[in-house]
């Protein structure tokens, strides 16, 4: 039996009908009539009334300041946003990421870090010294990763892009059934059809795209709902009961 | 500024016209915090949770429901979260339960005698106590259709039950509140 099923028949139907305002006007002076008349009926009416007047009382204001407080935590809210990506930013390797790295599965796991550690220095290095080496004649050029010119359909690799910070990231989801898969997010300000999956296998669908660095916020949309990455390494509660899944580049 | 403009262009970034939704929603949201929560200071840093979470949201938000009834469904989890956190487990409930004046009677008031000032105290005190002893479930359904006004439509919307759930749940907190006064003695 469901919990929430009316167990209770200790209070008249009508106290219930006339509060809710479903009483028609005559049956609703015909209770008030037979309010008068009973003590208890009427009391009842006057704890619920007196609870309701209660519950609203004026004094339930927020505080005059309240909306400047907002504001500034968000200002603090989206600061520590922006240091957390760029720590990110910091820490993660210029990399070059399979294009079917599937986000839920850390598309840069593959990629030894005591490796990327190295890369990162030595891409530093490379770009401090590289301008002198080549001065003197040491050094040719400093080559940049090149992304794939047709890496989609290539299948081969997709790559950063250090000059404008993205990264070309693929997303899988598994829909067997869907007739249309869309990805929505903050970087494509939720749209909900901006990013059409492609039907790649039977149940599989994917989409690249390129995206900034940083941590990104997204859902799918199969067949016009709203459906978490189930698989994702971190989910964010999207304040109205679903997850958002997660993605740090 | 219409809120569907304030909406647009806090959509866009627009701080300050997310300050102006703000404005216009603060005192319901805070109500419905307070009364959950019982404590002021508790309750002013929830709502801002909640202000916050819908600023960072508010992308995502499409509209497909009204702006307060989103909003209402955020308050509703971040008390949920809050219930479950070990702050709210220390937390003192201390919330001043001073009656509003005139705030008791209502459609049928019959009158206050001089006598009824302490009596309209006590009752003050006893709806806390009420409140306080009715599950989250059902204090939360009470409040959004007692002190927000909400349908058993948008009730349901905000809790995400069935219409008639959300029915169920706000008699049953009547009937909860009707026993809890028969307990402390009132003749309800």
């Amino acid at each position: 039996m469901s919990k929430d099923k009316d167990q209770s028949q200790n209070i008249d139907p009508r106290v219930h009908l006339y509060l809710d305002g479903e009483l028609s006007s005559s049956d609703a002076a015909a209770f008030e009539e037979e309010l008068r008349a009973d003590a208890v009926l009427q009391n009842q009416v006057l704890v619920l009334r007196g609870m309701t007047n209660w519950s609203q009382a004026a004094r339930l204001e927020a505080p005059s300041s309240f909306m400047a407080q907002v504001l500034e935590a968000i200002e603090v809210d989206e600061a520590e946003e922006h240091d957390a990506e760029d720590k990110a930013a910091r820490v993660e390797t210029p990399q070059v990421l399979p294009l079917h790295a599937h986000p839920k599965k850390s598309g840069k796991s593959w990629f030894p870090l005591w490796l990327g550690g190295g890369l990162a220095a030595a891409a530093v290095l490379a770009l401090v010294l590289g301008p002198m080496l080549q001065d003197r004649g040491l050094l040719n050029r400093v080559e940049t990763p090149q992304v794939a010119e047709n890496s989609q359909s290539s299948g081969s690799v997709a790559s950063s892009d250090f000059a404008r910070n993205t990264i070309r990231y693929e997303f899988e989801f598994h829909a067997p059934d869907a007739e249309e898969v869309c990805l929505a997010g903050d970087f494509n300000q939720w749209k909900v059809c901006d990013a059409k999956l492609e039907r790649v296998g039977e149940n599989l669908w994917s989409i690249a795209l390129e995206l900034p660095r940083g941590q990104h916020e997204y859902m799918f949309v199969v067949d016009g709902q709203w459906k978490t990455d189930p698989g994702a390494s971190l989910h964010r509660d999207d304040g109205f009961g679903n997850k958002n899944a997660v993605l740090s580049l | 500024m219409s809120e569907r403009e304030l909406l647009s262009r806090a959509q866009h970034g627009d701080k300050i016209a997310y300050g102006g939704l703000v404005k216009l929603h603060q005192d319901a949201i805070f109500g419905l915090v307070l009364r959950q929560v019982q404590d002021r200071l508790t309750a002013e840093e929830l709502t801002q949770d909640v202000f916050v979470k819908a600023f960072r949201n508010l992308g995502s938000f499409r509209g497909d429901s009204k702006f307060s009834t989103w909003l209402y469904r955020i308050a509703v989890n971040v008390c949920y979260d809050y219930r479950g956190s070990s702050k709210a487990r220390f937390k003192k409930e201390e919330v001043n339960i001073e009656p509003e004046p005139g705030v008791f009677l209502g459609r049928v008031d019959l009158g206050r005698r001089p006598d009824e000032e302490i009596a309209t105290k006590e009752m003050a005190m006893a709806f806390q106590n009420c409140l306080d002893r009715l599950e989250p479930n059902y204090r939360e359904a009470f409040l959004l259709r007692h002190q927000q006004g909400l349908s058993y439509d948008a009730i349901a919307e905000v809790l995400e039950i069935s219409r008639s759930n959300a029915k169920v749940r706000v008699h049953r907190a009547r009937e909860m509140i009707l026993e809890t006064m028969r307990k402390m003695g009132h003749d309800v």
